[in-house]
């Protein structure tokens, strides 16, 4: 946010390039065994199980090994009958009369008339919040603004963090910036730098230069500085002791609906680097239009001894 | 008075009166007249006729089949496309001399037709399927899928494929629970729906995907058999089917995606990945422009296809789904307005509601696509809506969209969700229920305004009946809305929330048979905890400190990486309140011991939270007090220094760096309090009985990683990524950690 004659609200759209990588399935494709589901009772269907068993041709053996080979087959159609109905049961309540007794009694029926279980699709993914030393929901930095001879206190409260998604957002407060608003807060999300998002910003008015003049004011950033446009550059914020971010800011709290503040504008967004083990933020705001490299200095608010709580998305 | 022609048809069918010509006569008669018109059908239905063609599909003599077959070709127009006329033939045991027909030995045009009534039958979900399974039908059935059987004759191969279809896809029907399933396989059906997979008939081929899909929803056992198998020449069926997607005909498509997907949900096709993301997702997002049965089914097929996966919902999103189902979704709305007829696509509804809810599930990109698609204000509407389904449905949409900040903060405050959904709190349907307490989790949280407006509405007197509902979803949907309500909040809201809910009941959460529900009844004491030495006593005093601390004792010593963590963070709360407060944690020895257990955890973050149990215990101002003196004397008894010490050099940057502020705590505690007497820097109890590790020289301090690689403890590598795994670390627990007696515990600390 930064104090502005004239404001605009520009809601700019994040770019859609995050990248997830949704592990799916569990897969365990094992043996290739065929097995016959009932192999037991039905040698109707034993010729299609032999044609779909054999890959080699049946007429390259001797009449013996084919014996030898049909046997071996029923026999192991025959296991993994057996197993089946092994393997259920222990599951095995009497079903309702007639088949349990055509089954010969082996409580094949015996599955209790429960609907198939209905997985909650929500449940294996979780949204769970990511911690990576003070950026975690609940945590809180401060510090100042400077534009040109103006300094205003600033406070952020981080509301989210998702790591996989390469994101995180929370609250802004500024105070003194306008008359009108004594303390102003806004809603932020963040970019981070890494595998969905890049150094290059390509949306919000920024240039590649503006992205050069803005990253290169971060000490850290200075071995990336000649190779952060190549396409297959990553930077892996994993176990770094900097990260990098784009914060912009949407819109007001407690009303969004609020638009339009005279004196305010937040059209524009924040070049951001996050020290880890100091525990601080340094940031340079940009817009087109507005008086360039305003400086944000936030150092983490740390409380100890330290509590932490947590939520999670359902 | 006269008789209408109608009576006088009905009339005509009673067993003993008429001539057998004369029956069929009057049968077709009524097959004429009731052909697409519910009133005749309705009429008829009034006259009695059900009973009367029960009789005639019931009789033993087979001499002639045509007038069965024409009663049986009566009772399916009966059935067809109406649920009530389905319920009214069930009601009166139709289905029972129905299966009786199918037996083999019988005209093949009397089975065909018994087959294709069967079918209109368990069209309904309400028709009991249970008699199928009785006796030795299900045996005969399956027999007739065989259509290359030994009683074929000819001219007959048109009659016997179309029974096959027919029977392949009442098993299709039946297929609703597990002991379903697997009596269908047992019976030797899949080989037989290979067959007819096989045909190349196109049909036939659709008839049995729609089986085998059946028999591997939600069935991994089956899927794998299934997955497994081998067509005639060899082949696979995945690969076959993958064939089928590309079909011209929508219907088989659709079949084919529709089998491939609940394969791919089974998990037993991971070969098949990339082909599923290029060739099956853009097949069904392209069906959802069609009409009809296609479009109704492709979205809920669709949205089975892609939950949990983020790679596949962002492929959806950028296909165009959205915008796609958004408008299908808009333009029902409209239509209802104009022509009042309601119901007619509901299904269509709910399944473009779980496609949406399904797409934005993980990525908030997804999210705000579906807001920019002006949809909301379709699916809120939808939450009221009489359908069940559809409810549940937008329920879940509204679910996912609130997994957001910003919609919490914005598009969702301006929709109004809070009405509806506190409506669907007291929903009858059990799967509306689950999904509407899902969602409130992430209402009541403290960035969303909708917090404040739910609880003035009483939110949290519903809790309670809430837990007590039976439903172990519904309990656990539960207690993780309180814990995320808690979060962040007030010292009022929580006592007014514990006030009304009852220690009690967290309790009996706590020890709850399911370990999700313990997790988050964990977490929420760890919320309660949080932030205010008020808040702490008030947890102290809720639970009874001796039973808090039990508890905490008991979950940590489980050693479950759920339960771990929450446990941890308790204490690290705990250890904020006074001196009383953490003195109750010195207190407990085993306590103590996990704690240091947990500080070699393989995870990050569970190293992470029992090293701030640490700083916490011994975090001090500018001067070390005695209390903190003799709290540092017994954890350096323990070994927790050493242990700190060698996680110096953890791969994780931010183990490290709580490690240095922990030792920070230890290094102040001896520049104001000295050795300890053994001069050589190896802490030790003041009662002398403590088990520390004797023999270290006294620089530690200044060159820790130093002293760790002299010590050589294989489980502080930097080198290795999983350094921290189980069998180095039990083997440092043995040489660390006190084991009880009168040990460091049992001196006087005041």
């Amino acid at each position: 946010m930064e104090s502005a004659a004239n404001y605009e609200y520009n809601n700019h759209s994040t770019d859609n390039n995050g990248d997830g990588d949704g592990a799916h399935a569990h897969a365990h494709a094992s043996s290739s065994l065929f097995i016959h589901i009932n192999g037991i009772r039905h040698w109707t269907t034993c010729a299609l199980s032999l044609s779909a068993t054999n890959t080699f041709n049946l007429n390259s053996l001797t009449p013996a090994q084919r014996s030898i080979l049909l046997l071996k087959q029923q026999q192991q159609q025959l296991i993994a009958g057996l197993a089946l109905l092994r393997k259920r049961q222990p599951l095995g309540v009497s079903g309702p009369g007639g088949a349990a007794a055509r089954n010969g009694g082996l409580g094949l029926t015996g599955w209790q008339q429960l609907p198939r279980e209905k997985k909650d699709p929500f449940d294996a993914v979780r949204l769970r919040p990511s911690k990576i030393a003070h950026l975690y929901a609940g945590s809180r930095f401060q510090g100042r603004q400077k534009s040109g001879s103006n300094s205003y206190e600033v406070i952020v409260d981080i509301k989210d963090v998702n790591l996989k998604d390469s994101s995180l957002c929370g609250y802004l407060h500024i105070r003194g910036l306008t008359d009108e608003y004594p303390e102003l807060t806004t809603f932020f999300d963040a970019e981070i730098i890494g595998n969905a998002y890049s150094f290059v910003t390509k949306k919000w008015d920024a240039s590649s230069k503006t992205d050069k003049e803005h990253w290169t004011l971060f000490k850290p950033f200075e071995p990336m500085c000649d190779i952060f446009t190549n396409d297959d550059f990553k930077y892996d914020f994993q176990n770094k002791d900097v990260i990098f971010m784009r914060w912009k800011e949407h819109f007001l709290v407690p009303d969004h609906r609020v638009e339009g503040i005279t004196g305010a504008s937040f059209a524009g967004f924040y070049y951001i680097c996050y020290n880890m083990s100091k525990g601080e933020i340094e940031g340079y705001y940009y817009h087109q239009s507005s008086e360039k490299f305003q400086k944000l200095m936030l150092s983490h608010v740390q409380e100890r001894p330290s509590s932490f709580g947590s939520f999670e998305f359902r | 008075m006269t008789l209408t022609p109608h009576e006088v048809a009905v009339s005509q069918l009673a067993t003993d009166q008429t001539v057998p010509l004369d029956r069929i006569k009057s049968l077709r008669f009524i097959k004429n007249s009731i052909i697409g018109n519910k009133t005749k059908k309705d009429l008829y239905i009034q006259l009695g006729i059900v009973s009367r063609l029960q009789d005639i599909i019931s009789t033993k003599d087979d001499k002639d089949s045509q007038l069965k077959i024409q009663a049986v070709i009566v009772l399916g127009s009966f059935a067809f496309g109406n649920e009530s006329n389905i319920l009214a033939l069930t009601n009166s045991g139709v289905v029972e001399p129905l299966l009786n027909c199918l037996n083999p030995s019988g005209d093949p045009k009397l089975i065909e037709a018994a087959a294709r009534t069967l079918n209109a039958i368990y069209a309904s979900p309400k028709v009991s399927r249970q008699q199928l399974f009785m006796g030795n039908h299900l045996h005969v059935l399956v027999q007739l899928l065989d259509t290359f059987s030994s009683k074929h004759r000819p001219g007959q191969d048109i009659v016997q494929v179309h029974t096959a279809e027919l029977v392949a896809s009442i098993l299709a029907r039946c297929c609703e629970t597990l002991e379903q399933q697997m009596q269908i396989a047992d019976s030797g059906a899949i080989p037989l729906l290979m067959r007819l997979l096989a045909s190349g008939i196109s049909k036939s081929q659709e008839a049995a995907l729609g089986a085998l899909a059946a028999l591997v929803k939600d069935n991994p056992e089956l899927a794998q058999v299934i997955a497994q198998m081998r067509l005639e020449k060899g082949e696979r069926p995945a690969p076959f089917i993958l064939r089928l997607v590309r079909d011209k005909s929508p219907t088989m498509r659709l079949a084919a995606a529709t089998c491939l997907t609940y394969l791919n949900r089974a998990g037993v096709i991971p070969e098949h990945n990339s082909d599923i993301m290029l060739t099956v997702l853009p097949i069904l997002v392209k069906m959802l422009q069609l009409t009809g049965a296609v479009q109704e089914t492709a979205p809920q097929v669709l949205a089975h296809l892609i939950w949990e996966s983020e790679n596949m919902q962002k492929a959806v999103c950028d296909m165009e789904a959205i915008p796609k189902l958004a408008s299908i979704i808009s333009q029902m709305d409209e239509e209802d307005n104009v022509y009042g007829i309601v119901g007619q696509k509901d299904k269509l509804k709910e399944n473009s509601l779980l496609a949406l809810a399904a797409i934005s599930q993980l990525k908030e990109d997804c999210r705000k696509q579906v807001i920019e698609a002006k949809v909301l204000s379709h699916i809120v509407s939808a939450m009221s809506h009489p359908s069940v389904g559809v409810r549940a449905a937008a329920c879940q949409c509204t679910r996912s969209l609130s997994r957001s900040v910003k919609n919490l903060r914005t598009s969702l405050v301006d929709a109004g969700i809070e009405n509806p959904l506190f409506q669907l709190l007291s929903d009858e349907d059990l799967g509306v229920l689950r999904s509407a307490t899902a969602t409130l989790c992430n209402i009541v949280l403290d960035v969303s305004p909708m917090k404040k407006t739910i609880m003035e509405r009483g939110i949290v007197s519903k809790f309670v009946r809430m837990i007590s509902y039976g439903d172990n979803v519904v309990r656990l949907n539960t207690v993780w809305a309180i814990k995320n309500l808690v979060f962040e909040a007030e010292s009022e809201v929580k006592e007014n929330v514990m006030r009304q809910f009852g220690y009690n009941n967290l309790v009996l959460l706590l020890n709850d048979s399911e370990p999700a529900v313990q997790e988050q009844a964990l977490n929420l004491v760890r919320n309660l905890a949080h932030k205010r030495e008020h808040d702490i006593e008030q947890v102290f005093r809720g639970l009874g400190n001796g039973q808090l601390l039990s508890i905490i004792e008991e979950k940590l010593s489980w050693d479950d990486p759920r339960l771990l963590e929450h446990a941890l963070y308790v204490l690290v709360n705990i250890a904020t309140g006074n001196e009383y407060h953490k003195q109750s944690i010195l207190k407990r020895q085993g306590i103590l011991r996990s704690v240091l257990r947990s500080m070699n955890h393989e995870s990050a973050a569970i190293r992470v939270a029992s090293i701030w149990v640490i700083i916490n215990l011994t975090w001090q101002d500018d001067k070390v007090s005695h209390s903190v003196h003799e709290c540092v004397t017994l954890l350096r008894s323990m070994g927790v220094e050493d242990r700190l010490l060698a996680l110096n050099a953890d791969h994780d940057l931010d183990v490290r760096d709580r490690v240095k502020t922990a030792l920070q705590h230890f290094l102040m505690d001896q520049q104001q309090y000295g050795h300890n007497n053994n001069g050589n820097g190896v802490p030790s109890n003041p009662t002398g009985t403590g088990i520390g590790r004797h023999g270290h020289p006294s620089s530690r301090y200044h060159d820790p990683q130093q002293q760790q690689q002299q010590e050589n403890i294989p489980s502080s590598s930097s080198s290795s990524g999983d350094a921290f795994g189980g069998g180095a670390g039990s083997a440092m627990d043995t040489t660390h950690i006190v084991t009880g007696g009168p040990g460091a515990g049992g001196h006087d600390r005041r």
